[in-house]
């Protein structure tokens, strides 16, 4: 296994579209690192340019101590495992996973032996007869997963593989990739637009928007102090609410007077130059409370009245929609709440965000 | 009741039109068949059972001209071309559709251009080129300039479009050269298109007389349509119906098996030329 450092990584394309925009990263030896954000945000053609499989317009890539520029991706002892399992449909099971050490000349002893093994890991001991075609999504993945294994490489790239994957598939084929990380302490670059995955999987979480890296960092720190309005929304689910408005001495007052926050004195201290000036606030779903009977700071919860559009019960909890001025919010409640209409939702004023208005920073 | 018999009484009518145009299509080719077989002096009655059967047309049409000599020559030249084809088209092909590189797409409508342009527009200046190579009396001029063609270019460019990127990238990052993604990765997946390719070259280059007449002048390197070609109207037959329907009857055979076998595709191909044309 190996480090993977990007110094600078630019891709800009003939067009002139810049695609990715100088980009830095190290991904640690035996680092699982998740590369999310919302379509054409430039993730996996930062994978792709790992992979050898794009060329890289400015910047310096490096696997271990070696530069990897010039190198096609058969000479980065890299392993891919795609969106659509790419596997070679007129190859059984084993001679998919066969085929890269046999371009490598290994011997026939050891290839066998290899994927074997890769086979028992991943539990596709009785398929290596079949071809993909006649396989399930699930186990066809599975078997794009063995390609990597046998494959022994320095770095495992994964470019959305559980997209294509039913819900329930995709639970438990996120928790084998997290212990064939675990067991193979392997170094794991890995794409997804999904959230969930990057919070469950991740050492630590990159988030990309319009080719540029907004944040690193590992996933509850990211979660709990995102560093603007973006990777805020972006992490967690369902996503956090915002509200534009003004500081107004002490309290925080949303656009159009729908809401009125006194501040505690952390937030007090910390907006002291915004007095006056515009701001946005935000407040995850899980910090607004439909009932505050039993919390421990009851007196921090701000009151506000509200109609709710629209009731889903998960079973689990309660997820309430409601309109805050312009915007959509939502609020993550104890499922045995009983919901009318016309209802009082609670915020808990000392778990709000702040964003410059115009950089849309954290403060 | 009555209904029902109308309803009969028309439908036998509609297959009656549909069994006597079916015989009109396939009368010439079983009368080929069963006139090469028949005595010279039955032919007049375009009877299709003769009295007796003889061989004696193909006896004399084999002493008259090297026919196997020509179906030897004809089996190695579409051989080597359709071969050609399916090589250097999807490699071509492939370039075209996955390779980025400056040009491309002006080079791909160059192409497309050039199947606008008919045959015998270069007809002329490629015979001059086979002069000045020393090619003519050779295969070399029957086989290598059609080893290249647009229909199949476009035909593969336009399949591996539709073969997933991943399919490719994955192939890359196992190993795979250029080349190594056409033959083995490509390749085995094309089945259908490298057949339909394969048909139609194999089909077109069979049939062609026009160029090989202006080519080959010696008769041991003729292919079997400018043979017989030469034969039936050059007068060679010496006015012998029964001989020339003989040596119609071998032009039409390898296709007629080569049929049998792969029919599927034959129905297959001719849609998709039809398609594509």
């Amino acid at each position: 296994m190996a480090e993977v450092k990007l110094e600078k990584i630019s891709k800009v394309y003939e067009d002139g579209f810049k695609a990715v925009d100088n980009v830095n990263l190290i991904v640690e030896d035996k680092e699982f690192v998740v590369l999310v954000g919302p379509s054409g945000c430039g993730k996996s053609t930062t994978l792709r340019m790992i992979a050898g499989l794009e060329d890289i317009s400015a910047g310096k890539l490096y696997i271990g101590d070696t530069l990897v520029n010039d190198f096609p991706p058969q000479q980065r002892d890299i392993a891919m495992v795609f969106q659509n399992y790419a596997l070679y449909p007129h190859m059984t099971v084993h001679q998919n996973m066969a085929f890269g050490l046999k371009l490598r000349k290994m011997p026939k002893d050891e290839i066998n032996a290899r994927v074997m093994k890769a086979a028992r890991i991943i539990g596709l001991d009785d398929l290596m007869k079949k071809k993909p075609g006649t396989l399930s999504g699930g186990q066809r993945q599975r078997v794009a997963l063995g390609r990597a294994i046998v494959r022994n490489p320095k770095v495992f790239l994964f470019d959305e593989p559980l997209s294509n994957l039913d819900a329930k598939l995709r639970v438990s084929m996120r928790l084998e990739i997290a212990k064939l990380h675990k067991d193979l302490e392997a170094t794991i670059i890995y794409v997804t637009h999904d959230q969930t995955e990057a919070m469950t999987m991740a050492d630590r979480i990159v988030v990309m928007k319009d080719g540029l890296i907004q944040q690193i960092d590992s996933p509850i720190s990211m979660y709990n102090n995102p560093v603007n309005k973006f990777v805020a929304g972006f992490i967690g689910s369902p996503q956090m609410n915002f509200l534009d408005g003004k500081i107004e001495g002490s309290d925080f007052i949303g656009e159009n007077n729908v809401l009125k926050i006194p501040l505690p004195s952390e937030y007090q201290n910390q907006l002291v130059d915004y007095n006056g000036k515009n701001i946005i606030m935000g407040i995850r779903p899980k910090d607004i409370k439909h009932v505050i009977e039993g919390e421990s700071d009851i007196g921090s919860f701000v009151a506000f009245n509200t109609s709710f559009k629209g009731v889903e019960p998960m079973g689990n909890e309660t997820f309430l929609y409601f309109s805050m001025g312009d915007n959509e919010w939502v609020a993550r409640v104890n499922p045995d709440s009983v919901v009318v209409e016309n209802d009082t939702v609670y915020l808990n004023s000392h778990k709000l965000h702040f964003f410059d208005h115009e950089t849309e920073i954290s403060l | 009741m009555k209904n029902n018999g109308i309803n009969i009484a028309l439908k036998s009518i509609f297959y009656l039109l549909l069994v006597m145009a079916a015989l009109m299509f396939i009368y010439p080719f079983v009368w080929m068949l069963s006139a090469s077989l028949a005595p010279e002096h039955e032919l007049a009655t375009l009877t299709v059972i003769p009295s007796e059967i003889t061989l004696k047309n193909y006896q004399v049409l084999l002493d008259k001209i090297p026919i196997g000599r020509a179906l030897f020559n004809s089996v190695i030249v579409a051989s080597s071309v359709t071969l050609g084809v399916l090589v250097f088209g999807s490699m071509i092909g492939y370039a075209l559709s996955r390779l980025e590189f400056k040009g491309r797409d002006t080079i791909f409508y160059i192409i497309l251009f050039t199947m606008t342009l008919p045959f015998q527009i270069t007809l002329i200046p490629n015979y001059i080129l086979m002069v000045k190579f020393g090619w003519v009396d050779t295969y070399a001029a029957l086989i290598i300039p059609y080893m290249i063609n647009a229909f199949a270019i476009i035909m593969f460019r336009q399949h591996f479009k539709s073969i997933p990127q991943d399919l490719i990238d994955a192939a890359k990052i196992d190993g795979c050269g250029e080349l190594r993604i056409i033959f083995q990765i490509l390749w085995p997946n094309s089945i259908p298109a490298l057949v339909t390719i394969g048909i139609i070259t194999f089909m077109a280059s069979w049939n062609e007389v026009l160029w090989p007449l202006i080519v080959i002048r010696d008769e041991q390197l003729m292919t079997m349509p400018q043979l017989v070609t030469l034969f039936a109207v050059g007068g060679r037959a010496e006015s012998q119906l029964g001989v020339k329907l003989a040596s119609a009857v071998l032009l039409a055979l390898p296709i007629l098996v080569a049929y049998m076998f792969f029919q599927k595709y034959f129905i297959q191909s001719m849609a998709s030329s039809g398609l594509k044309e």
